[in-house]
């Protein structure tokens, strides 16, 4: 069985009396790279707060690394590299002055490495911070955070505001530095095409409740799309698993997930003749966990 | 972690704050430092100069404070700094005291620049109160800056921030002024008065740094707006005014009856009457020389004011009577007393201190000798009687001695410098010593410690027990020049009890005599009230400590445009009245029937007639004619 990097246990959290968290569980394995998504205001930030010790929850509990969040915060810190949305840092320090100052905050960090990353990610240390570019400055946050060879990287939407060729840029860099060295990588985002070529494990956190966690692979084989036209007393709503129901002229689309033969025969009795399957892209399996129905208007109307 | 980095950082984000404020707190009083310099006083070495600076102070440490916090607390750079293994509290702590001691620097850079430019220029005379005003400079912008970097870490705004912490900062330092707080039996000096003044700069300061620091590390926003915060502070204004109409009640504007109107200088008291010298200028116009100075007495018969003209031998010796002449041009007379013998001759007894300029600068003077003299006011050559040299008494001829001269009854107490002679003055104005003591008397304000405390009784065998304690007493309170002769002045006795009175700078404090054995005068603090905030800003309090005496268990006391009444016959010191006036009170006599005779400057100034020729003009300027009329007035009894 392997190691759980960040395991989070009916994690809560309100802002006053608002809801943010409701009883988030998660496990991320070790040396994985872990997709968490959600749209913007789902929650993902104030989780990764929380794993950060940041503030504390409401109620749960939450570990990385085998040490609790909110207990031992300086000591996860010391182990992890982050990286924040639309991250700002001092304006007036140049490149060099923020990887010394930074440096300072951690014992292993490698200045050796930190010149190479330099290189790497094509900055100059002469550069003063407010000068870079909104792809540089991602590239300067990125290698803040992995200059003292984290076990795990948290990214929160790392490349929010980029345009598309420095967010492409951005995830290569990404994907060369961490994916070769048994880093674990907790890449939050909303955009499902970013995370879809790097994730091998997914969670989809829909209004502060995971609504699905898997390996992403496995997430695409279960979540399945059927094209179909109904009988007219068909009813879908005793159907489990089912995400979504579209109606589209005299067919109608339905999406379920955990797609077995069962639920298929299923759905092959309320189908007035054959029926078509599809396999569903990442972002239409996000589409369905996160605005799917779930029957409901169909059962409604 | 390695602390001396984010020491660097700290430093370097606030580099261009202290560069600037540093730059602003030199560059204000510019002119004036020029000035001294040229004149060989040192770059900042007057009280204007280092003033201005020390004014500023707290509202650049203010600035320094929102400045030091501002870039860390901005929402997305919040969550940079808070994600690396660092605690808050130590984070936020390492800012705080990197930017205090950064802004305490900047504090302290005019005086330590004048310090050093004194040195260069081998100017040694810097006033010593320079360094008390930075010590306040320096715990008042300890409070602007804490409360400053508290509200900005709530309001994260620096503007708003800077004006909510400022205006707090003056809120708190005005608060226990116009409270009508009591701290009787608490302040017994200036020295307690200081712990307090500690403790309101101090306890607020850490109180908001420690608030900070759970802000911070929770998160704490406070949303502002700028209707809202004017709101606040125009309440805040309307609170202070409020309980500043306490004090404002309590001070009348002189209602004065002008009685004469002339150019009178000063009273004397002479024979039991007041002698007014005035400077009548009658006939100005073609000829200054045509001035004429009259000399009255004013004779007070039930509480009718007369002015009778002087008798010739007081005409003539007006000027020894009010600045006794010396023997020649190195001699300085230092005060005088005037005795009336049963041959109705007037004496006139004065104390001259002998000062000479040392060679080779003649930069240097030194004072030697003390003389104690006594003429005859009646004999038109003004000879001398008697003389007693005291010169032996002197212990440091560099710096001028310690006189302190007071009559008791045919007797007269010439202190100088610790020490001490009975000189009894006899039927023809001869002086002959009655008792001698070497180094045993000690004069000035002392500063008791505790609610008792003892006084030594002056070790003087030719006077009274009576008397011995009153001049004991008297003594303890002289702090400056205190020319009063009269030893019922400051310390009086009621009904059997001996109690005194001690004005500071900070207020006045009653005492009472307790108990005495042969050495010690037993004495208690009956009451302490310390001078209101508004009576600090309508005058300087630290004149009323030598300008202020006793007379029916009244308290007069008066500075350069305030006359304040107290009534101290009970243990509770009540003021009867606080009096200003547009000029200058030269001087004050309280009459029999409680009634205040003010020799004070008028508004009526001297002008120069517009037929004056040049010379005419010349000698005006040169006899100092423009400082404007000075009358005699009345003020009616304040009970």
């Amino acid at each position: 069985m392997t190691e759980a990097a960040i395991e989070i246990k009916d994690l809560h959290f309100s802002y006053g009396r608002k809801k943010v968290l409701t009883g988030v569980n998660l496990d991320v394995p070790a040396g994985s790279i872990f997709g968490f998504l959600g749209r913007n205001g789902a929650g993902k930030t104030t989780l990764i707060k929380t794993l950060l010790g940041l503030q504390k929850p409401s109620a749960g509990k939450g570990s990385i690394l085998g040490l609790d969040c909110f207990e031992h915060a300086l000591e996860v810190r010391k182990r992890i590299g982050y990286m924040a949305e639309d991250q700002q840092m001092y304006g007036w320090m140049r490149v060099g002055q923020i990887i010394n100052w930074v440096a300072g905050f951690y014992p292993n960090w490698d200045m050796t490495f930190t010149d190479e990353l330099v290189d790497i990610l094509r900055l100059s240390k002469n550069t003063k911070v407010k000068a870079l570019s909104k792809g540089q400055n991602s590239s300067l946050a990125l290698l803040l955070a992995l200059g003292h060879h984290p076990e795990l990287v948290i990214l929160d939407d790392p490349t929010l505001g980029l345009d598309p060729i420095a967010r492409k840029d951005f995830l290569r860099h990404v994907i060369e530095l961490l994916q070769s060295n048994n880093v674990t990588v907790f890449f939050s985002s909303h955009l499902l095409y970013e995370i879809e070529p790097v994730a091998d494990h997914i969670a989809i956190l829909d209004a502060g409740v995971i609504r699905k966690t898997g390996k992403t692979e496995n997430l695409r084989d279960s979540v399945r799309k059927f094209l179909l036209s109904p009988k007219s007393e068909a009813d879908f709503s005793n159907i489990g698993g089912l995400l979504d129901v579209m109606h589209s002229g005299d067919s109608v689309s339905v999406t379920i997930e955990d797609c077995t033969d069962e639920k298929r025969s299923q759905l092959q009795a309320h189908s007035a003749n054959g029926m078509t399957e599809t396999a569903l892209n990442l972002d239409e399996i996000f589409e369905a966990y996160v605005i799917g129905n779930k029957g409901e208007l169909l059962a409604t109307g | 972690m390695k602390i001396g980095r984010i020491i660097h950082q700290q430093v370097m984000q606030l580099r261009w704050h202290f560069l600037s404020c540093l730059g602003l707190l030199m560059a204000l009083p510019i002119e004036e430092a020029f000035i001294n310099l040229r004149d060989g006083h040192g770059f900042y070495v007057t009280g204007l100069s280092l003033g201005i600076p020390i004014v500023v102070a707290p509202l650049l440490a203010g600035l320094i404070a929102c400045g030091n916090v501002q870039a860390d607390l901005d929402e997305n750079r919040f969550i940079f700094w808070r994600s690396k293994p660092v605690g808050v509290k130590t984070f936020m702590t390492i800012k705080y005291l990197v930017g205090l001691f950064m802004a305490f620097v900047v504090i302290a850079s005019p005086v330590l620049f004048a310090i050093i430019s004194c040195k260069f220029v081998q100017y040694e005379r810097i006033e010593l109160g320079i360094y008390q005003a930075m010590g306040n400079s320096l715990m008042i912008s300890l409070l602007a800056y804490s409360l400053c970097f508290f509200c900005n870490t709530l309001v994260r705004k620096t503007a708003r921030a800077w004006l909510i912490g400022m205006a707090v900062t003056v809120f708190l330092l005005l608060v226990p002024f116009v409270l009508p707080l009591n701290f009787k039996d608490v302040v017994s000096s200036f020295r307690y008065f200081s712990v307090i003044y500690l403790v309101i700069t101090l306890t607020p300061s850490l109180v908001a740094f420690i608030i900070s620091l759970v802000a911070v590390s929770r998160d704490w926003h406070l949303q502002t707006n700028l209707k809202g915060l004017l709101w606040t502070g125009a309440s805040l204004i309307f609170l202070l005014m409020l309980l500043f109409t306490r004090q404002v009640a309590n001070i009348k504007v002189l209602d004065e009856e002008e009685i004469y109107n002339a150019y009178p200088r000063c009273m004397k008291r002479i024979d039991g009457k007041l002698l007014l010298e005035t400077q009548s200028i009658r006939e100005l116009g073609s000829s200054p020389e045509k001035q004429t100075c009259e000399n009255f007495y004013i004779n007070i018969e039930n509480n009718q004011i007369h002015f009778d003209t002087i008798d010739d031998p007081l005409l003539r010796y007006r000027g020894a009577i009010f600045a006794p002449e010396a023997s020649n041009e190195n001699e300085h007379a230092t005060g005088n007393l005037i005795f009336k013998k049963n041959d109705g001759n007037l004496y006139i007894v004065s104390m001259y201190v002998n000062s000479r300029r040392v060679k080779p600068s003649r930069s240097q003077t030194v004072h030697e000798n003390v003389y104690l003299r006594s003429y005859d006011l009646s004999n038109p050559k003004f000879e001398m009687v008697s003389e007693i040299d005291l010169s032996e008494f002197v212990e440091n001829p560099q710096s001028w001695p310690d006189v302190v001269m007071r009559q008791i009854e045919n007797k007269i107490i010439a202190i100088v410098n610790g020490s001490c002679v009975v000189v009894e003055f006899g039927p023809k104005g001869q002086l002959k010593v009655a008792e001698k003591l070497v180094r045993k008397i000690r004069v000035g304000p002392a500063y008791w410690k505790g609610k008792q405390f003892s006084v030594p009784i002056v070790p003087l065998e030719s006077i009274s027990l009576e008397d011995r304690i009153k001049l004991s007493l008297d003594l303890a309170t002289v702090d400056g020049s205190y020319y009063l002769k009269d030893l019922s002045a400051r310390v009086d006795k009621r009904d059997g009890q001996y109690y005194f009175i001690a004005v500071s700078e900070s207020g006045i404090t009653r005492y009472q005599v307790i108990g005495w054995d042969d050495k010690f005068i037993q004495c208690e603090i009956k009451d302490y009230r310390a001078f209101t905030v508004l009576e600090h800003m309508v005058d300087d309090t630290w004149k009323y400590k030598s300008q202020y005496f006793i007379k029916d268990g009244i308290l007069y006391t008066y500075a350069n445009k305030s006359l304040v009444v107290f009534d101290i016959r009970s243990d509770r010191i009540r003021k009867l009245g606080h009096y200003i006036r547009p000029k200058q009170i030269e001087d004050i006599e309280v009459l029999d029937n409680g009634d205040i005779l003010l020799c004070a400057e008028t508004e009526k100034g001297f002008r120069i007639p517009s037929d004056a020729s040049s010379r005419e003009v010349n000698y005006l300027v040169r006899s100092g004619c423009f400082t404007g009329k000075v009358c005699l007035s009345l003020l009616k009894n304040p009970k």
